[in-house]
């Protein structure tokens, strides 16, 4: 996936503006306090504005000496991450052995020159590991295999 | 306590059975992580972070603190014998390392490397040993307005020393202070920007971040990408590591050189070790009668910036430690792991806590002792490291992140949080975001928000009282002076190549 790099800098920077924004608009609701006794919304009310600031400086202002090139490889980046929210979502139901098998083939299906055979022994090799290091080393209330 | 009494009291803390088996591990994950190209000392002790909180502060700080120069060493492996850095730090060493180990000279170019690392962090523990606790006495008439202004400076040395535009730095690190105002205000009691989510009342967890920012964002980048060529590996054997006489006096003096760069560096706050190292490399060849070897295996190009990244690496502490503002991002997360042991370094560091200040500073000198021991004789085993394959390598990684941040609080919601950090860290790195002062401005936010309420509580709304006081409006004249020096787009532009080279992972 290729994007016009000039383009999507800018894109970039409207995300640091809406962002600026928004801590304005959430802030607002906080009380404010004075100066010599400050609120808890004084301090984020100044960074929201000085961040809509620099995002404004960054879209006008700011030429870099070298375009980023963007490239997004989409396969790995969406199956590692949700390897790891299926990890998180299934930890505490399937146990620890079944949650962490899933999350090491998300992640090790997208590498190139992976066999099953490497993922299997990846899977138990992690599971054995990691049985070992955190549930019996460090005593971590995880259950092996859920409830 | 002057400096006999003072390393006394350290032998007898950090020479224990357990002080020197945190320190070995400590060094030896430190090495590994470092010849390991792609996952930086930052990720590494963030995934440490949750095993030490069951140990003693002591043991955690000591295991912690060798993870970072550890990965000094280890970085210039990857860099020295597939011309890839291991951590971006050693980048610079792969300019001339590379070219001596085409010309069958890998093992010279690894045994001066240790070297100077050895010596440039010697260097450096010196200096920490002796001007830390003075700095610290200093710093004792600090009120909050100095302290305000201090960490300002750190901030902002922190987003215009890292590479790239100012401006995206700045953002950086704007952002990192308002995440840390997640939760509940500690002055007030107000409870901000949860949107009802009982998990983020006390605020967003370190480890989470830093692991999303550094090590899942890191993955993310190269994931799926094709392997690494190791075939290139060529085995060192010990008796291709002996220089000649040549080789050794020709790196003595850059080796001094970068250790004084490096210590500088490290002192000032937000430089890191890889502005260290490029700062070095430049000297070395501002000064060399022949420029024309750099690039082509010259000794100098590899002795001078090692010397500097590790004398940059231990001068850090002297900040950490004395004033309790962090060198870089590595020393804020350093920071936020003793303060979740509950140690705050703060002037009085030294005269409440000595055994824990002289306890660390001897264990520098058995850490990088034993970095020297484990490197030389067992190069052949580091060397075998670079060829486990990324695809088994990423998996086990991201695994190692879940169950790490996981253990934390028992709680999946942290690991949630790394997933939103991964993509923050994955867009920041495409878009060149620098994500280290992000991390900085996280940790130091709730101390700067109260030391700015408390400043202004005392002078009674006053602005002025930050320039009335000297030494803050010192400070605050130096972060104007960066800020305004950087900006100028001729300076840029000329250091612009270094800068990019740099660019790829965390400082």
């Amino acid at each position: 996936m290729r994007a016009r790099t000039s383009l999507a800098e800018t894109v970039a920077a409207g995300v640091v503006v809406a962002f600026g924004l928004a801590t304005i608009w959430l802030s607002s609701d906080f009380p404010m306090g004075t100066v010599t006794r400050m609120g808890a919304g004084y301090v984020p009310m100044a960074l929201g504005i000085i961040i809509t600031a620099l995002g404004i400086a960054i879209a006008l202002f700011d030429r870099s000496d070298e375009r980023p090139r963007i490239v997004i490889a989409l396969k790995p980046f969406a199956m590692i991450l949700l390897g790891i929210l299926l990890w998180a979502l299934t930890v505490d139901r399937l146990g620890f052995f079944a949650a962490s098998a899933i999350l090491v083939v998300c992640c090790a299906v997208v590498e190139k020159g992976n066999t099953w055979r490497s993922v299997l022994a990846l899977v138990v090799f992690m599971c054995v590991a990691g049985y070992l290091v955190f549930i019996e080393g460090l005593g971590i209330p995880l259950s092996a295999f859920g409830e | 306590m002057d400096l006999i009494s003072g390393l006394a009291l350290g032998i007898d803390t950090a020479i224990t059975g357990e002080a020197l088996l945190y320190c070995f591990i400590g060094v030896t994950v430190g090495m590994f992580i470092g010849v390991l190209p792609g996952i930086g000392p930052l990720a590494a002790v963030s995934m440490v972070l949750p095993i030490t909180f069951h140990l003693d502060p002591m043991s955690a700080l000591i295991m912690l603190a060798g993870i970072f120069y550890g990965a000094q060493y280890g970085g210039s492996t990857a860099s020295i014998l597939l011309n890839l850095p291991g951590t971006s730090t050693t980048a610079v060493t792969a300019i001339d390392g590379y070219p001596m180990a085409k010309q069958g000279r890998a093992g010279i170019a690894l045994f001066i490397t240790t070297i100077a690392s050895f010596l440039g962090g010697c260097f450096a523990i010196v200096l920490l040993m002796s001007f830390a606790p003075v700095l610290g006495r200093l710093a004792l008439r600090f009120s909050s307005a100095e302290y305000f202004s201090i960490m300002l400076l750190g901030l902002v040395a922190a987003s215009t020393m890292s590479l790239g535009s100012t401006f995206k730095g700045l953002v950086s690190v704007a952002a990192g202070l308002l995440i840390s105002m997640v939760g509940m205000d500690p002055t007030s009691g107000y409870i901000r920007f949860t949107f009802g989510i009982l998990e983020l009342q006390d605020g967003l967890s370190l480890v989470a971040i830093a692991m999303g920012l550094f090590g899942v964002a890191e993955i993310l980048k190269n994931a799926g990408s094709p392997e690494r060529d190791t075939r290139a590996l060529q085995k060192v054997r010990i008796r291709d590591l002996i220089p000649t006489r040549k080789d050794m006096s020709q790196s003595w003096m850059p080796i001094l050189r970068g250790a004084g760069i490096g210590s500088f560096v490290g002192i000032l706050p937000g430089a890191g070790p890889t502005m260290a190292a490029f700062m070095a490399y430049a000297m070395e060849k501002r000064v060399a009668r022949d420029k024309s070897r750099f690039g082509r295996g010259a000794i100098e190009g590899i002795s001078a910036p090692e010397s500097a990244n590790n004398a940059s690496t231990q001068a850090a502490f002297i900040p950490t430690l004395s004033l309790g503002i962090p060198g870089d991002a590595g020393m804020a997360v350093l920071l936020g792991a003793m303060m979740i042991h509950g140690i705050v370094p703060r002037p009085e560091f030294f005269s409440t806590n000595p055994d824990l200040f002289w306890g660390l500073v001897v264990s520098f000198w058995v850490g990088n002792l034993m970095l020297l021991v484990l490197n030389i004789p067992l190069i052949g085993v580091w060397v075998r490291i670079l060829a486990i394959p990324q695809r088994l390598l990423f998996p086990a990684i991201i695994f190692f992140i879940c169950v790490g941040v996981y253990s934390i609080n028992n709680n999946p919601f942290d690991v949630m949080v790394v997933i939103v950090f991964g993509i923050v860290g994955y867009f920041m790195n495409i878009f060149q975001y620098p994500p280290a002062p992000l991390l900085m401005g996280f940790i130091l936010g709730p101390m700067m928000e109260q030391h700015f309420r408390r400043a202004l509580l005392y002078s009674r709304g006053d602005l002025w009282t930050f320039i009335d006081r000297p030494v803050s409006a010192a400070f605050l004249a130096c972060s104007v002076a960066l800020m305004v020096v950087v900006a100028l787009p001729s300076l840029r532009r000329r250091s612009g190549r270094g800068r990019r080279a740099a660019l790829e992972t965390e400082d």
